[in-house]
């Protein structure tokens, strides 16, 4: 594999909004974000802060025709996938880049059987790859390793059984055998641990981290649940209202975060050791309609300057790639 | 048996609730005891299908209990809402997990909260709107908010009107059914303070329910942890923190993942969890978690472990427990 520098994933200024009958929605509004090969980037931010229209859109499946891409690049292996024709893009779905969703109950069709929708996936990816069909016995081969890697008992039976046969954990590992068939380079996560149970969650997510190790998958883990961003990633972008606010190695956040939504954020979350629950982030994530003029935060933060509600603050480099757009970051 | 205790609000007796399904019989709540003092805060903790909400629900009155006693200072209640009297009723409250789907999506916020307190007759017919506003200030809304349906707010106002319809008919006890486990941390950590808030201005007694066990801490005062229809310890909140016996209970603190260094210390030598809750259909023989067990034995597998209490207010099921406390209380590898 490549050395751990190279850009995998780079996303330029996007742009993306949704057309509604109250007016034009500028969901992510110059989002930067970069995943290199083999690392594991977590991007974090409240409910309605546009993780799901990122993933969305790297994918190529925002709602049609109601969201669009208006400016900015995606690149993945130095392509642009905005601009990729469909025939294009389905040849990198699926291979490429792969996903997991949050509720693993939706992601399966009901009326197939796991093996049914198991071997469509590898049929499909063995066809675009090399051109080959493969036979009953190869396909059964290949679904039956890919269920046992991901730590399913029983693949035979499990094979003939219907999603709703599963517990949530067993359909969230077999998600993930999925999307991890294909030997993907990049795999994108969207909570896929929040319907599931803590056990549950730490399980599914050893499997799929350890998975991804071994074939050296970079990931882009949309989370957010903060304790799962620092105990699993490499890199974290902390996103509120459709812009990055912060980027640091996870080490490094947890530590000493910069930005005041991202104290905010770590601040309310109730700890193990007890000792009661800061009040959090006054306000709420506001309307897309008219966003805040200038640092889209400044409305709920308690460090603002005169400048924050005119101009968008820039992102100030701290050194050891940690990055905060913030005009206040010399406060203390 | 059925003596009233000062000071305690509810003890749960034996409580069993089982469900006849086209698979078999389910035992969903399968012999809980358990008490609340009053003003107390009891976390009930358990992954899905543990029968948390079952034992909220049989406490609430929305089932009757298949047999056990649920005591509300005193008078068995165990026998669902409908033969409750009108008082009881109303002493006991509950707020859903869901406040999307517990309010009424077609009446305004007025209407939600005037309800129970026409029901009950709370106040006079012409002094209901004041006391509606009353409600919203109680948990930090605009009383403007009276003429909004709730699809106009936002989770947590949602959820914080679903508290103030549980506060209107003065309630003594509070059931918490995950209040917060649709809500964003900065939303969650403001509902959760209200709660706190609330509680100390009126002296709620909270039985609250969570899987997540960082919001359990800084809530509760005691903690239950419940598995297959059985509670497997209890202990104060912050015992149960820094000496969690069950190894069920170390297997979940040691799966939450944590934002800080502290709090990695605070968690036991990391258990590999592995395993899921078993269908409670099929239930294992003797003690529930032996299958998912570290440090199971034979013994496990063939009979029911007891409830042992291992230092004052601590217990736990759990047969390591049983040898060791024959012996001495409190030293060796406990």
């Amino acid at each position: 594999m490549m050395s751990g520098n190279m850009k995998l994933l780079e996303i330029r200024d996007l742009c993306v909004s949704y057309n509604t009958y109250e007016g034009k929605l500028k969901v992510v509004d110059g989002l930067n974000l970069e995943v290199r090969h083999g690392e594991k980037v977590g991007l974090v931010g409240e409910t309605g802060c546009g993780k799901t229209t990122t993933m969305r859109s790297i994918l190529g499946i925002l709602p049609k025709p109601v969201g669009q891409v208006d400016s900015g690049e995606i690149i993945f292996e130095g392509k642009d996938i905005c601009r990729m024709k469909k025939k294009d893009l389905q040849k990198l779905r699926g291979i490429e880049i792969t996903a997991i969703f949050q509720n693993p109950t939706a992601a399966l069709n009901p009326v197939f059987t796991i093996g049914q929708q198991l071997y469509d996936v590898i049929k499909f990816q063995e066809w675009r790859k090399t051109g080959r069909r493969l036979s009953r016995q190869e396909l059964h081969q290949r679904a039956i390793k890919a269920l046992k890697e991901a730590a399913l008992h029983d693949p035979e039976r499990l094979l003939s059984n219907y999603p709703v046969q599963l517990s949530g954990g067993m359909k969230q590992r077999v998600c993930i055998a999925l999307a991890l068939v294909s030997d993907a380079e990049l795999l994108i996560a969207d909570e896929p641990g929040t319907a599931l149970d803590v056990t549950i969650q730490d399980q599914i997510l050893r499997l799929s981290m350890f998975m991804m190790s071994k074939r050296n998958t970079a990931t882009l883990y949309i989370e957010h649940s903060l304790g799962v961003i620092r105990e699993w990633m490499d890199r974290v972008y902390v996103m509120y209202a459709g812009r990055t606010v912060e980027v640091a190695k996870s080490a490094d956040i947890f530590k000493s975060p910069r930005h005041p939504y991202t104290r905010g954020l770590l601040e309310a979350v109730p700890k193990l050791t007890g000792g009661g629950i800061a009040q959090g982030i006054q306000g709420r994530v506001p309307e897309y309609i008219r966003p805040p003029t200038g640092c889209r935060f400044h409305p709920r933060c308690e460090y603002r300057l005169d400048i924050c509600n005119r101009d968008r603050p820039p992102f100030f480099d701290l050194g050891n790639e940690h990055k905060v757009a913030c005009y206040n970051i010399k406060r203390d | 048996m059925g003596v009233h205790k000062l000071g305690e609000i509810l003890r749960i007796e034996n409580l069993k609730k089982h469900f006849q399904t086209a698979q078999g019989l389910v035992k969903a709540v399968d012999g809980v005891n358990i008490y609340l003092d009053e003003g107390e805060t009891l976390g009930l903790v358990g992954e899905s299908g543990s029968g948390k909400s079952t034992v909220a629900y049989t406490v609430v009155g929305i089932y009757g209990a298949t047999s056990g006693k649920i005591l509300f200072r005193g008078n068995d209640i165990s026998l669902g809402t409908s033969r409750r009297p009108r008082s009881l009723k109303k002493d006991i409250q509950i707020v859903f997990q869901d406040p999307g789907t517990s309010l009424n999506p077609r009446h305004y916020i007025h209407e939600i909260l005037a309800m129970p307190l026409r029901v009950h007759r709370i106040v006079p017919d012409n002094e209901i709107t004041d006391k509606v506003k009353d409600l919203l200030e109680q948990v930090q809304l605009p009383t403007s908010f009276i003429f909004k349906h709730p699809l106009e707010l936002g989770e947590g106002e949602k959820q914080s009107v679903a508290v103030a319809r549980a506060l209107a008919v003065n309630p003594s006890l509070i059931v918490l059914d995950e209040p917060t486990s649709a809500l964003d941390v900065s939303m969650q950590a403001k509902v959760i303070n209200m709660l706190l808030d609330l509680q100390k201005t009126y002296g709620f007694s909270y039985m609250f329910i969570t899987h997540d066990l960082g919001v359990m801490r800084n809530v509760a005062n005691r903690i239950a942890i419940m598995y297959l229809g059985k509670i497997c310890e209890v202990a104060p909140a912050a015992e149960f923190f820094h000496s969690p016996l069950h190894p069920y209970t170390q297997m979940l603190i040691s799966s939450v993942p944590v934002v800080s260094e502290d709090e990695e210390r605070l968690r036991p030598v990391k258990i590999a969890s592995h395993g899921e809750i078993p269908s409670p259909v099929n239930v294992p023989s003797g003690c529930g978690f032996h299958p998912r067990c570290s440090e199971v034995e034979e013994i496990c597998s063939t009979a029911l472990p007891e409830m042992v209490e291992v230092e004052a207010g601590h217990f736990v099921c759990c047969h390591k427990y049983k040898r060791a406390a024959g012996k001495a209380i409190g030293t060796g590898d406990l």
